[in-house]
């Protein structure tokens, strides 16, 4: 297993910016940190092999290590509520649990583990509610009787009488023929009726304990060491300290309220359900609305209190908002209908932020030329892959300089996307996939022992809904050089990319890197700088503002080199207020790892539709030429010309090419064509003035056709039923079409394309194309 | 009357099981008689052998894909659960790979099995085997794959 992993505060810098980064390390073992420029990282011996270069910085030495905590899982805290008096309380929500056979869990409470004092309302081992008072040696409990059923809607409110020492506790399903989302509409008869119970406690128990108030978890001890930033991606008056939570609830809360009286449960359902108008009568602690903030979008991690306290709380870890709650019907958009969207999905594996403690700080050097650069650590002077990680980051060049002719556009919203997808080990299909049986590395381990730094978004909560916020603020550990990635035959993604920087490195071309959130931040002025882009092999995951940047960049003449496949494919949006966390909700089109619960399909981050830009009319196509037709894991195969190739327009992109087999070899799958794919298809978008180059051919029965172009399913050729020896949809199309002001795209539409550059000393025919696409758009003048 | 209590009558925990009986159908019907006639099962052995990834083709040599009855059994095979699933671990790029099985749940540690293999090719055929002969055994058919 590796012993060492870490993260940066940021993935983009410039000379001149402060970079931290935090460093877990297993033992407390020292380990030696170099900054080091990173060139090429497979380290498949047929290739180049790893290529890296020491940069002398002056943190470069030697640290003490040390084991750095996350505590993940999503909740609310409310820093106003320090003490509730010794006084009568109701707590009482709406509750939608998907794990209530999980054990414990916290649905609105002021109660400290370790020292088991204090009062929460929770479901209990037995999967019941529970109203729980603890006096240190003493445990007061009532519980509803009756099971709550996963994914049904109940009314849940309990009491303590503090003067005739009673407890009390009601729990009521409400379910419509929607709310449930998938969840049942009819439920067994006898778990329909109304759980109610009474205990009683000694009179005048007072029960404050100095645990904060949460919804959706309880507190293990009161102080984690840990805060909640005022600089983190939401305005604070003041930084909030964390405690560590345990019993993380996993589903949905909605109108959670606390009443410094016995409230009659009648009117605690009134002010949930119905929400009725609150009265002096009721003695509102706080009533929390969720349904107030989240127009236009619900990206916000506060919470309204629209009681008389004005109690806010703030979302820790980044529960899903903008999800459907008790009182959805039939709404589609939240921004539309907040009254329907009320409720918040806590899951106990969210994570927002590792919030580890910084190690080092670098102040990159002025003169560090823009590229890829890692922070090597080493523990116990090792090098082997057990001892050693690497943290990503890409210098831009300084701010005023002179830009590259060329300018490599890091997919970095793809890799969060991917992020410790940890599917090798899960997924009962992956080896079905891939046509091959998983090999783990090293930091896969590493990945299974700290698995609460949280997955990206492949995977499925613990609660079975889909990942659709990715944060870097933690070890990404699939996104290493030297990592090779089981959803590829060799290396994906980051490491995959490194092909195409250690080509444009050995080939002597002048480059700057910038990572997708600058596309995003900068728009087309970043991209109108430079004469030519490129793109990594896999630009998946791209935001409304990069998709706008590429298509001004087109038409201010700019030219454009696609070198992947399947980009420019899910709509994606950062965080508001950080670069640092993205959002994908996938919808229920396009080739997916899971489908949107039933009407949250608008994102949490922007209050659009989610799923794949196809979808709202901006299919890759229109931008690239081409669009994503297909994948498979196993094998790549080869390009072969096409009669346009021979098209005097076209003829300067084959100089120097005799052979009608483009790409026979490479590094990724041993072609330069496969993986995942994309189409030439004017029905899509395809410009009419496109050229198709080449297209390929001699794909395996592993490869088949994306969902999005199945709409029955059928045994042979086109539909799923077909595969590459049998579907003429399976395959990869290389095209070339100008844009407006002498602009041009050159698309190649595979991800294994980069990994054949390198072949035979970086002399074969991917390579000569390569450079005669790039060489003609740096020339000035029109193309041919 | 029915034989059941009224709290067997719940049906969806039987989505399991109705899944496994499908399952065991279609492997009884279409996947044993592939490995109980011994020419076929000789036949796939050999072709998974020479070709345990698949094989693209390239200027010189066409593509090469799985026979039916070998797509058929190495589906069957692939798609276990992941608890004790056999998988390989490197160490290194060019490290042997060893044995292991998957824990198939979070934070579980993986077992070594103490078996390493100098290319994952070998590795991949083994475990080719040692799945069908995990299959067969289920089915009651023991020592067949030494038999070929």
């Amino acid at each position: 297993m590796l012993k060492i992993t870490g993260y940066s505060s940021s993935f983009s810098v410039r000379p001149g910016d402060d970079l931290d980064f935090y460093v877990h390390c297993l033992n407390g073992k020292e380990y030696q940190t170099d900054i080091v420029r990173l060139i090429h990282g497979d380290t498949n011996p047929v290739g180049p092999g790893f290529k890296e270069e020491l940069v002398n910085t002056p943190i470069n030495g030697l640290y003490k290590g040390r084991e750095q905590k996350t505590y993940s899982g999503s909740y609310a805290i409310v820093p106003s509520v320090d003490y509730f008096g010794d006084v009568s309380i109701t707590i009482a929500a709406l509750i939608y649990s998907t794990t209530p056979d999980k054990g414990e869990q916290g649905i609105v409470t002021k109660f400290l583990q370790e020292h088991s004092s204090g009062i929460g309302l929770f479901i209990n081992n037995d999967s019941e509610s529970e109203l729980r008072i603890g006096v240190g040696n003493k445990l007061y409990a009532v519980s509803s009787g009756k099971k709550i059923l996963p994914r049904v809607w109940y009314f849940v409110a309990a009491s303590f009488d503090i003067i005739n020492g009673q407890l009390s506790i009601i729990q009521k399903p409400c379910i419509t023929p929607s709310n449930g989302g998938n969840g049942p509409r009819i439920i067994p008869p006898d778990q329909h009726s109304v759980g109610s119970r009474n205990s009683d406690t000694p009179k005048n128990l007072s029960i404050d304990c100095n645990a904060p108030l949460l919804i959706g978890a309880s507190t293990q001890t009161a102080n984690s060491n840990r805060k909640f930033c005022s600089s983190d991606y939401v305005n604070l008056e003041e930084n909030i300290s964390l405690p560590e939570q345990i019993n993380n609830f996993n589903g949905k809360i909605e109108r959670p309220l606390v009443s410094l009286t016995t409230l009659d449960f009648n009117r605690a359902e009134e002010l949930c359900i119905n929400s009725s108008a609150i009265s002096n009568e009721d003695f509102l602690l706080g009533l929390w609305d969720f349904s107030a903030n989240i127009s236009p979008d619900a990206s916000s991690c506060k919470i309204v209190d629209i009681g008389p306290n004005e109690n806010v709380g703030i979302l820790v870890n980044l529960p899903y908002r903008g999800v459907t709650g008790q009182h959805w019907s039939d709404s589609m958009s939240y921004v539309s209908s907040p009254d329907q969207y009320g409720a918040i999905h806590f899951h106990d594996d969210d994570i927002d932020d590792s919030r580890w403690e910084v190690d080092f700080s670098l102040k990159i050097p002025e003169d560090l030329k823009s590229g890829c650069y890692a922070a090597r650590l080493r523990v116990s002077g090792k090098s082997d892959s057990e001892h050693e990680d690497y943290i990503p980051f890409f210098v831009r060049p300084a701010a005023g300089a002179k830009p590259a002719p060329i300018a490599l556009i890091i997919p970095t919203a793809s890799y969060m996307a991917y992020a410790n997808d940890n599917l090798n080990m899960e997924s009962p299909i992956a080896q079905l996939i891939t046509g091959r049986v998983t090999s783990l590395q090293p930091s896969d381990l590493l990945f299974n022992e700290i698995h609460k730094i949280g997955y990206g978004l492949y995977g499925t909560h613990n609660d079975g809904s889909g990942i659709s916020i990715s944060t870097r603020l933690r070890p990404i550990l699939n996104m290493r050089p030297k990592y090779k990635h089981f959803l590829s035959p060799s290396v994906r993604q980051y490491n995959a990319d490194l092909h195409l920087v250690d080509w444009l490195t050995e080939k002597g071309y002048s480059f700057d890197v910038h990572t997708d959130a600058d596309v995003d931040t900068e728009g087309s002025n970043l991209l109108n700088k430079y004469k030519i882009i490129l793109t990594g092999s896999h630009p998946e995951y791209q935001t409304e503002k990069t998709l706008n940047a590429y298509h001004d960049y087109q038409d201010q003449g700019g030219r454009m080199l696609y070198l992947g496949g399947n980009g420019f494919y899910w709509v994606t949006n950062y965080h508001p207020n950080s670069k640092n966390i993205i959002e994908v909700r996938r919808g229920d089109n396009g080739t997916r790892a899971w489908t949107i619960a039933p009407g949250e399909y608008c994102n949490m981050f922007d209050g659009k539709h989610g799923g794949i830009w196809r979808v709202r009319g901006r299919s890759m196509a229109k931008l690239v030429g081409v669009s994503f037709t297909a994948f498979g894991l196993d094998v790549c195969s080869y390009y072969k010309k096409a009669p346009d190739s021979e098209n005097e327009s076209c003829a300067w992109i084959f100089k120097g090419i005799k052979e009608d087999i483009l790409g026979d070899f490479g590094l990724v799958g041993g072609g330069a064509a496969g993986f995942e794919m994309d189409r030439y298809d004017p029905s899509l978008g395809t410009p009419e003035n496109t050229f198709l180059l080449a297209s390929s051919e001699g794909h395996t029965d592993m490869y088949m056709c994306v969902t999005e172009e199945v709409s029955f399913n059928f045994r042979g050729y086109y539909g799923s039923g077909g595969g590459g020896d049998q579907n003429p949809l399976i395959r990869a199309d290389m095209v070339y079409f100008k844009t407006p002001r002498e602009g041009a795209v050159f698309s190649v539409g595979s991800i294994a394309y980069c990994g054949s550059l390198s072949h035979n000393n970086y002399d074969n025919n991917i390579s000569t194309l390569t450079a005669n696409v790039i060489d003609g758009f740096l020339s000035p003048g029109p193309l041919p | 009357m029915g034989k059941n209590k009224p709290e067997d009558t719940k049906t969806l925990p039987r989505n399991d099981y109705v899944f496994a009986k499908l399952d065991d159908y279609n492997t009884r019907t279409h996947i044993l008689p592939i490995l109980l006639d011994e020419r076929k099962l000789k036949e796939i052995l050999s072709e998974h052998k020479d070709n345990p990834f698949g094989m693209s083709g390239t200027s010189s040599k066409e593509t090469k894909i799985y026979s039916s009855e070998l797509s058929r059994v190495i589906d069957k095979l692939r798609v276990q659960p992941t608890v004790g699933k056999l998988a390989l671990y490197q160490l290194e790029a060019e490290e042997p790979f060893e044995l292991i099985e998957l824990p198939g749940v979070k934070g579980r540690e993986v077992k070594y099995l103490g078996i390493k293999f100098s290319d994952r090719a070998s590795a991949e055929h083994e475990i080719f085997k040692r799945r069908l002969n995990t299959l067969l055994i289920s089915y009651g058919y023991r020592g067949l794959l030494e038999e070929c």
